[in-house]
C-alpha cells in the first residue's frame, strides 16, 4: 500500500478530517451551516480542480478466514494495484485498508468505525453475511461514507433504505443480487432446465438463515405454479445439522428426481453425505462452498455433478472484463481464483473510481448522485442501481440485460473436474450430466 | 497508612485528600482525571475506543466481584451481560421504552438472573458451580434462537428493527451515535461500578466475602451466613453487569447480540483480563479489563500482525499470566511501591479508613450503636 509522497502531504492532512469532522459535527450537533462549510473543505484538494484530493482512501471488510472475505479482501487490493499503475483516479493515489470482520457483527462494526473514523476512508467495499451488514447499517448512515455490499444478499438493507433514504443512501450493493431475485434466479433457471434435467419432482432444502427468508417464502407455490413440478417439501435445516440422512431418507421415499438447494454456510456437510451415500437424485441450485473453484479437491471428487448459481466462474465470459480479472486475480495470488464476492468487490471499486471521477469529487453525496445514473460494465455484467423510487433502492438490478450469473455444474475434466456453465443460453458451456451412480 | 487499624477517624476531607492517599491511589486519581479529558483530546476513533473498553472493565469488575471475592469461579458472566442488555433492547423496541427507562428494565433483569444463578450456589460448589454457570447462557442463547421475532436470533436486535438511539444528554452528544457521548457514558457506568463494587469490598461485608473464597466453613463458624453473602454478591454483580450490558448495547459502541454479550467467548476474555489485572482486586479487574481491550484492538490494527492478532495476543496473554500470576495491579503495587493496599481489609478486627469515617459520622448523626 502507498503512501503519498511528501511534497503531498500538506494537502492530504487538509483532507485528513474529511468523514470524521462531519461526523463529529454531525454528532456534537452543531448547525447544518457548519457542516456545509466542513463539507466545503472536502472538495479542497491537491489536483486544483475542486473536488479531489492526493490521495483517495478506500476501505475493504470482510472475512479473512473465508474463501468468500478472502476474495472481497484481495480482488479490492487487486483493483486497487490495477487503478494507481494506470494512474490512479483522476490523478490521485488510491491506498487500500483491509479489516478482517471474523464474520461477526462487532467485530465488522468496529472494523467499520476505525475505517470511516479512525482513517477517515471516503468510501468501503466488502462485508459477506447478511446479518453483519444490518449491523452496521446504522452505522453507515452516521459515518455518511459511501458503502458497496459485496457479499450480503438480504433485501432487508434496501428496505432500509427505502424507509429513511436521507440517512441510509450512502449505501449501495454491487452484488449479488438480493435473495428475492436469488428466488428469481432458480425459478428462472429451473423454467429453462428442469425439463431437460428430468426434475419432475422436488424438494428444497434452505439454511435457517436470514438470507434465505425471502427463498422459501413462496418458493414452493412459484415452483408448481410457474415451472409445473411437484414440490414434496420445503425444509429449513438448522445451523449445526451434522445428519442428513433422514432429510435424504424422506426425500428419496417421496421419489423426488432432485434436492433444490439454498445453501451457503452449511453446504458442505449436505454435499458429501448427498455424494458417499449416492443418493438416487440430483443435487444443486444456490449452494456457495461448491462455488469455490477449489472445491473439487477439496472433497476428492464428491461435487461431481453438482450444481449452483454464482456471479461468474474463471472461464464464463459473462463481459469482456470478466477473464481478464480472473487471470490477474490467480496471477497476483499463486493460481487461486476468486469467488463471486471477489466480481463484486472489484467491480465495486472500479464504479467508485468512475464516480469520483465523473462527479470530480470525493465527498459522499456527490459519489451517491454519480452512481445513482451510472451504468457501468463489469465483470459481472451490466450494473445498475435502483434510484429512489425503485423496488430495491441503491440495489443492484437483476436480469438479462443487467447481471443475473450463471448456474455452472462440477463435471470431470482428465483426473480434476471443472466448473462448465450449463445456464444461461448465451454462456451455456455444457449440457447438464445427471450424477455417474444414476 | 496501608491497612490502618489506628483509632484516629480522619474526616472526609482528609480521607479523600489527595496529598494523603498512597502512591498508587494518586496514580489511580490521575488515570479517572485523564479518562474525562481523552474523550475531547484524542481522535474520535480513539473515544471510541475508550468508551469500549471502559464498558468491558465494566464487566470484568462485575466477575470479580463475584468471583473473584468468593472463589466461585462463574464461567458465564456473560449471561448477565445478555440479560441487561437484551431486556432493555426488547423493552424499547417492542414495547417503546424510551432508552434511558429502559436500561432499568435490563438492571431488574439482570438483578432476577443474578437471583437465579446465586442460589445453586449455595448448594453447589467448585466445579459443579462453575459447570451450571457455564451451561445457563448457552440455554438462554438456545431459547434466543427459538423466538427470532422477540430477539433477533443468531443476528441480535439490529435484525428486527433499528433500536432507537439515546435523546441527547444534558450538553453531550447522544452516545447513541456520538464518539465522545458514548466514551462519557461508558465513563459514568464505570466509575458507578468502581465506585460500588470498591465501597463494598473494602468494608466488612467484602472482608467476609474474601473469608468465604479461603474458607467457608470457618465463616459459618463465626456465625455469619455465606449463602446470604454469595447471594447479596451475585445480585449485585448480575445488577452492575445488566447495567453495563444495556447501556453498552444502546451506545454506539455496542449493539444487543449474541456475540458481543452472551458468546462463551465474552464470559471467558473476561475471566483472562480478571486474572491479568489482578483477581479480587476490583481495581486490578478495571485495569486488566481496559488493558486487554485496548491491546487487543491496537494489536489488530497492526499491519501482518492484524491478520495472526489472536495467536500473538493469545501469547502475550500467556506470558502475562506466566511471569505475573497475581495480576498487574498488585504486582506494581508491591513492587513498585512496596506498600499493602490501603484499602484492603485488615484481619485482626481492625477497620478500614473508610468503614471508620462511615462509623464515626453515624455516631454524630445520633448513634446507630454496632
Amino acid at each position: 500500500m502507498s503512501e503519498t509522497d511528501a511534497g503531498k502531504l500538506s494537502p492530504k492532512n487538509r483532507n485528513d478530517g474529511n468523514v470524521g469532522r462531519r461526523t463529529f459535527l454531525k454528532a456534537t450537533g452543531v448547525s447544518a451551516g457548519a457542516a456545509a462549510l466542513a463539507g466545503c473543505t472536502d472538495t479542497i484538494g491537491g489536483g486544483g480542480d475542486g473536488g479531489i484530493p492526493d490521495t483517495i482512501r478506500l476501505g475493504a471488510l470482510g472475512p479473512a478466514d473465508s474463501p468468500m472475505g478472502d476474495s472481497i479482501l484481495k480482488s479490492a487490493e487487486l483493483a486497487v494495484e490495477e487503478i494507481n499503475d494506470d494512474g490512479g483516479i483522476a490523478g490521485a493515489d488510491v491506498t487500500l485498508s483491509t479489516k478482517d470482520t471474523k464474520d461477526d457483527p462487532g467485530t465488522t462494526r468496529s472494523g467499520y468505525q476505525e475505517l470511516t473514523t479512525g482513517e477517515n476512508v471516503h468510501a468501503t467495499v466488502g462485508i459477506f453475511g447478511s446479518e453483519n451488514l444490518l449491523s452496521i447499517m446504522g452505522n453507515i448512515s452516521n459515518a455518511q461514507t459511501v458503502h458497496m455490499t459485496a457479499g450480503a444478499a438480504t433485501p432487508e438493507a434496501p428496505a432500509r433504505v427505502a424507509d429513511d433514504f436521507e440517512a441510509n443512501k450512502y449505501w449501495f450493493r454491487v452484488g449479488p443480487v438480493n435473495a428475492d431475485y436469488l428466488q428469481q434466479s432458480m425459478i428462472d433457471y429451473a423454467s429453462a432446465r428442469f425439463d431437460t434435467m428430468g426434475w419432475d419432482t422436488v424438494a428444497v432444502i434452505a439454511e435457517d438463515y436470514v438470507w434465505t427468508e425471502p427463498i422459501t417464502d413462496s418458493i414452493e407455490q412459484r415452483l408448481e405454479e410457474e415451472v409445473g413440478v411437484e414440490v414434496t417439501s420445503v425444509q429449513r435445516i438448522a445451523e449445526g445439522t451434522e445428519d442428513f440422512t433422514p432429510i435424504y431418507d424422506q426425500l428419496e421415499s417421496a421419489g423426488v428426481d432432485g434436492a433444490f438447494t439454498a445453501l451457503a454456510h452449511i453446504g458442505t456437510t449436505s454435499l458429501v453425505q448427498w455424494a458417499q451415500q449416492q443418493r438416487p437424485f440430483g443435487y444443486g441450485g444456490i449452494h456457495v462452498p461448491t462455488q469455490l473453484p477449489s472445491f473439487w479437491d477439496a472433497t476428492s471428487g464428491a461435487c461431481i455433478s453438482t450444481f449452483s448459481q454464482t456471479t461468474a466462474t474463471a472461464d464464463s465470459e459473462i463481459t469482456e472484463k470478466t477473464v481478464p480479472y480472473a487471470d490477474a486475480y490467480a496471477e497476483k495470488y499463486d493460481g487461486a481464483l476468486p469467488v463471486y464476492t471477489g466480481y463484486s468487490a472489484y467491480d465495486a471499486v472500479y464504479m467508485l473510481k468512475d464516480a469520483i471521477e465523473s462527479g470530480e469529487s470525493v465527498d459522499s453525496d456527490t459519489i451517491v448522485s454519480e452512481l445513482e445514473s451510472m451504468t457501468f460494465t463489469g465483470t459481472s455484467g451490466t450494473l445498475e442501481f435502483f434510484g429512489e423510487d425503485g423496488d430495491y433502492p441503491h440495489d443492484i438490478k437483476y436480469g438479462e440485460e443487467y447481471t443475473r450469473g450463471v448456474y455452472f455444474q462440477w463435471q470431470p475434466e482428465g483426473e480434476s473436474g471443472t466448473q462448465s456453465v450449463v445456464w444461461p443460453d448465451e454462456h451455456q458451456q455444457s449440457e447438464y450430466q445427471a450424477p455417474p451412480w444414476q | 497508612m496501608a491497612g490502618n487499624t489506628d483509632t484516629g477517624v480522619r474526616t472526609w476531607g482528609e480521607l479523600l485528600d489527595p496529598r494523603s492517599m498512597a502512591t498508587h491511589q494518586q496514580l489511580g486519581l490521575v488515570a479517572i482525571l485523564a479518562l474525562f479529558v481523552l474523550p475531547l483530546v484524542l481522535p474520535a476513533i480513539w473515544a471510541f475506543r475508550v468508551a469500549g473498553a471502559l464498558f468491558f472493565a465494566t464487566f470484568v469488575m462485575s466477575w470479580d466481584f463475584v468471583s473473584g471475592y468468593t472463589g466461585e469461579i462463574s464461567f458465564g458472566h456473560g449471561l448477565f451481560f445478555g440479560v441487561g442488555g437484551y431486556a432493555a433492547g426488547m423493552a424499547n423496541l417492542h414495547l417503546d421504552v424510551d432508552p434511558w427507562l429502559a436500561v432499568f428494565v435490563g438492571v431488574a433483569a439482570a438483578g432476577a438472573a443474578g437471583l437465579l444463578i446465586g442460589f445453586p450456589s449455595l448448594r453447589l460448589q467448585g466445579p459443579y458451580f462453575s459447570l451450571v454457570t457455564l451451561v445457563t447462557p448457552i440455554i438462554l442463547i438456545s431459547v434466543f434462537r427459538f423466538f427470532p421475532d422477540l430477539t433477533g436470533g443468531e443476528l441480535g436486535l439490529v435484525g428486527v428493527g433499528t433500536v432507537d438511539k439515546f435523546g441527547d444528554l444534558l450538553f453531550l452528544p447522544s452516545p447513541g451515535f456520538s464518539p465522545i457521548g458514548a466514551a462519557y457514558l461508558a465513563l459514568g457506568v464505570f466509575l458507578f461500578a468502581l465506585v460500588v463494587f470498591v465501597a463494598v469490598t473494602r468494608s466488612d461485608a467484602g472482608m467476609v466475602l474474601t473469608g468465604i473464597r479461603e474458607d467457608e466453613t470457618a465463616v459459618a463458624a463465626t456465625g455469619k451466613n455465606p449463602a446470604k453473602f454469595k447471594l447479596f454478591a451475585f445480585v449485585l454483580s448480575g445488577l452492575i453487569g445488566g447495567l453495563a450490558g444495556a447501556t453498552y448495547g444502546f451506545s454506539a459502541v455496542g449493539s444487543f447480540t449474541v456475540s458481543e454479550l452472551l458468546a462463551l467467548v465474552i464470559s471467558i476474555e473476561v475471566i483472562v483480563a480478571a486474572i491479568l489485572g489482578g483477581m479480587g482486586t476490583i481495581t486490578g479487574a478495571a485495569f486488566g479489563g481496559a488493558f486487554f481491550y485496548i491491546l487487543r484492538t491496537v494489536m489488530r490494527n497492526i499491519e501482518f500482525i492484524g491478520e495472526l492478532y489472536f495467536l500473538v495476543f493469545a501469547v502475550v496473554t500467556l506470558l502475562f499470566l506466566f511471569f505475573l500470576p497475581q495480576g498487574i495491579v498488585p504486582a506494581a503495587v508491591n513492587r513498585l511501591f512496596a506498600g499493602g493496599s490501603p484499602g484492603e481489609p485488615v484481619t485482626d478486627g481492625g477497620s478500614t479508613d473508610a468503614m471508620a469515617v462511615l462509623r464515626d459520622w453515624m455516631d454524630r448523626l445520633g448513634g446507630e450503636k454496632r
